[in-house]
């Protein structure tokens, strides 16, 4: 078993603190993600766990083993970065062959002409490996051109293949696809998922990109300010967000979110309409959060607004509607064949069950829908 | 536009023709003096190539031999004498010994240098850095007598090493290859780590062969500066003959009591110059293959 595990990791860079007593699990075999906006640590997290960084405290556990101070070739991780950074003068095949080399091979049998000759088995079997690897990754054809000759994807294959030959315990990804055009990053996020459902493999793999996060993952990590603020699985952090920056970081179009009042009986106001009693909330400011998709157009809804602006997705249209009465925009979601035409006047429902209500401190309140009376 | 007349190109052309020829004619007349009599070097005849008429050799009829045996062909004469007079292929050897050496001494002290402080991070990197800037604008004249007076007491001077030692430690090397290896993503630094390479083995197998742009830019300023020097040989190289660079090489041809011998004297500097011109071709050409950093994005 190799889970990993980091233990209150700090670092600063001068003065500036980048991470912030950061603890966290990662389960054999699991496809985690850190996701955050940039300047958050993300790297620097993954950064430390790879050995590349020092930290300044806290300890880095791989298996049973306390990794801290070890050096980042000994810790047997393979990380794959945002350039690739593959050695730009060897061949593809030499690229992936080079960290077995290094691993494998004694000092004396990597020196230049003698080396290949004292052993020749045992390069034999590696450049085997390779080979394997790149069947794989279908990339045979490419082994013996140089990474100038290749395209963006064919690097990223080429880069993914040289953290496969090592068998490692652990994928350190470092926004791997953020360099591809925007087709073949869809692409490639459904084979990175294949390549971890056939390898059962540990990935952590960083991204600024929450669709990245959202689609791949089997645990995100929502890191803001050098704080993980949450972690979990990417349908419940979507769904049940514990702070407004997680609520409003996750989900594309982002979180309507609108300043709401809570009256001393309970009840909530929500754009000047009540959204019913809940329990054990005092009289407050709160903020509301509410997906988009959970906004129903319809011609008897509580709320009116006007269409200001609309995005066209092919398969959805959302709507930016000024309400009626308020300077809020609200994002609605409707679908092409009903969405109305710009600057025309709608009415829209809200389901209270899927409000998110938060504090004036952006943490999340928790609070049970008492009266669920909508008037439609 | 693309074909027609453009006076600011023609203008331009002009200009750069005019500096070419500015800078090419002394190597013409270099080259046609390498190939003519001394009567044609004297009254400016010949042409480019001279008559190659037979002449008189004097110094072999002085030597006792028939005139029928000293008439010579002028470019024959001029490149055999060059080569016979002085041992112009040693002074090539030791021209070719003290560049090399320098140039390889350079890069071994350079590319370590320059690594560490383009991409370690070491309490005083930029005070270190500010020094190297510092020392670029020492001219070498000043330091010459110091460092002779060091070489002397070491009993070095008439040696290769008294030719080799003050250049190995090239600041301007280093400052070179560390704005190159500035420009290396440290993403390429960090996958070899992950790969297990030591940093030394960072520097010679990473970064020294993706380095090799620049490192064809420094060759050309360390080896023309170094083989075409004058100064420093003509101070540590006082006695000893088979230590003679090629420049200190055309010593041997001014006028002595044999009169002027031009034609000999020029067939040398052609040859001196020759190696370096060759070098040049052939660097240009890599230079242009090697300039894109392939593979780096």
């Amino acid at each position: 078993m190799s889970s990993i595990s980091l233990r209150t990791i700090t670092k600063s860079f001068g003065d500036a603190m980048v991470l912030d007593g950061v603890d966290l699990d990662i389960k054999d075999g699991k496809f985690v993600t850190l996701v955050g906006p940039s300047g958050c640590g993300k790297s620097t997290l993954l950064r430390i766990l790879a050995g590349l960084e020092a930290t300044d405290a806290g300890t880095v556990t791989i298996g049973k083993r306390d990794v801290t101070q070890t050096r980042p070739s000994l810790r047997n991780l393979a990380m794959v970065f945002q350039s690739y950074a593959l050695y730009p003068h060897l061949s593809v095949a030499q690229n992936m062959l080079t960290p077995l080399l290094m691993r494998d091979l004694t000092k004396t049998q990597r020196l230049p002409v003698i080396g290949p000759l004292i052993s020749r088995a045992k390069r034999k079997a590696l450049t085997a490996q390779v080979d394997a690897v790149a069947q794989t990754l279908k990339i045979t054809e490419l082994l013996t051109r140089k990474p100038g000759q290749l395209s963006g994807g064919q690097r990223q294959r080429v880069a993914l293949g040289r953290a496969m030959v090592r068998n490692p315990v652990a994928f350190l990804m470092d926004e791997p696809l953020s360099n591809l055009d925007a087709a073949l990053r869809v692409h490639m996020r459904s084979e990175l998922t294949e390549l971890h459902r056939r390898l059962k493999t540990t990935f952590v793999y960083v991204t600024h990109d929450q669709a990245e996060a959202l689609t791949m993952s089997d645990r995100m990590a929502v890191m803001m300010g050098g704080k993980i603020l949450q972690f979990g699985r990417p349908d419940d952090i979507y769904r049940d967000p514990n702070s407004l920056a997680v609520a409003r970081f996750v989900g594309s179009p982002a979180i309507n979110t609108l300043s709401s009042e809570i009256d001393e009986q309970g009840t909530l106001t929500v754009l000047g309409e009540s959204m019913g009693r809940f329990s054990g909330l005092s009289q407050q400011s709160v903020v509301v959060g509410i997906r988009p998709e959970h906004l129903t157009l319809s011609k008897t809804g509580r709320f009116g607004g006007m269409v200001k602006h609309r995005e066209n997705l092919g398969s959805d249209v959302f709507l930016h509607l000024v309400v009626d009465g308020h300077a809020d925009v609200v994002v609605v979601r409707a679908t092409p064949a009903h969405a109305p035409a710009l600057a025309a006047q709608v009415r829209f429902t809200m389901s209270s069950d899927h409000l998110l209500i938060f504090g004036a401190d952006g943490q999340r309140l928790r609070a049970e829908h008492t009266t669920s009376k909508v008037a439609v | 536009m693309l074909n027609g007349f453009s006076t600011r190109e023609t203008v331009k052309h002009a200009v750069l023709i005019l500096g070419a020829i500015i800078v090419l004619l002394p190597f013409y007349v270099m080259l046609t003096y390498s190939f003519k009599s001394p009567h044609e070097i004297m009254t400016n005849t010949g042409g480019i190539f001279g008559a190659q008429e037979l002449f008189r050799d004097d110094y072999c009829i002085k030597r006792g031999n028939p005139v029928d045996a000293c008439m010579v062909t002028p470019f024959i004469y001029n490149y055999v004498t060059a080569f016979s007079k002085a041992p112009l292929l040693r002074y090539l050897m030791n021209g070719l010994i003290v560049t090399g050496s320098i140039f390889v001494i350079q890069v071994v002290v350079a590319l370590p240098c320059a690594y560490a402080l383009a991409k370690l991070r070491f309490w005083g990197r930029e005070a270190v850095f500010g020094l190297v800037l510092f020392c670029l604008l020492i001219p070498v004249h000043a330091i010459a007598l110091p460092l002779y007076i060091m070489l002397a007491k070491l009993g070095l001077t008439n040696s290769y090493a008294a030719l080799v030692i003050p250049w190995t430690i090239s600041v301007f090397g280093i400052f070179l290859m560390r704005q190159f290896f500035m420009t290396v993503p440290d993403d390429l630094i960090d996958a070899a780590r992950m790969d297990g390479m030591s940093e030394y083995s960072i520097i010679w197998n990473v970064m020294l062969p993706t380095a090799i742009p620049a490192l064809m830019a420094f060759a050309i300023f360390s080896v023309v500066a170094h083989w075409n020097d004058y100064f420093w040989p003509r101070i540590v190289i006082t006695g000893n003959r088979d230590l003679f660079t090629p420049p200190l090489g055309l010593r041997e041809f001014k006028g002595d009591a044999d009169g002027d011998n031009f034609g000999p004297m020029m067939a040398s500097a052609v040859v001196i110059v020759m190696p370096l011109i060759v070098a040049f071709m052939l660097a240009q050409r890599r230079f242009i293959e090697g300039i894109t950093l392939s593979g780096m994005k």
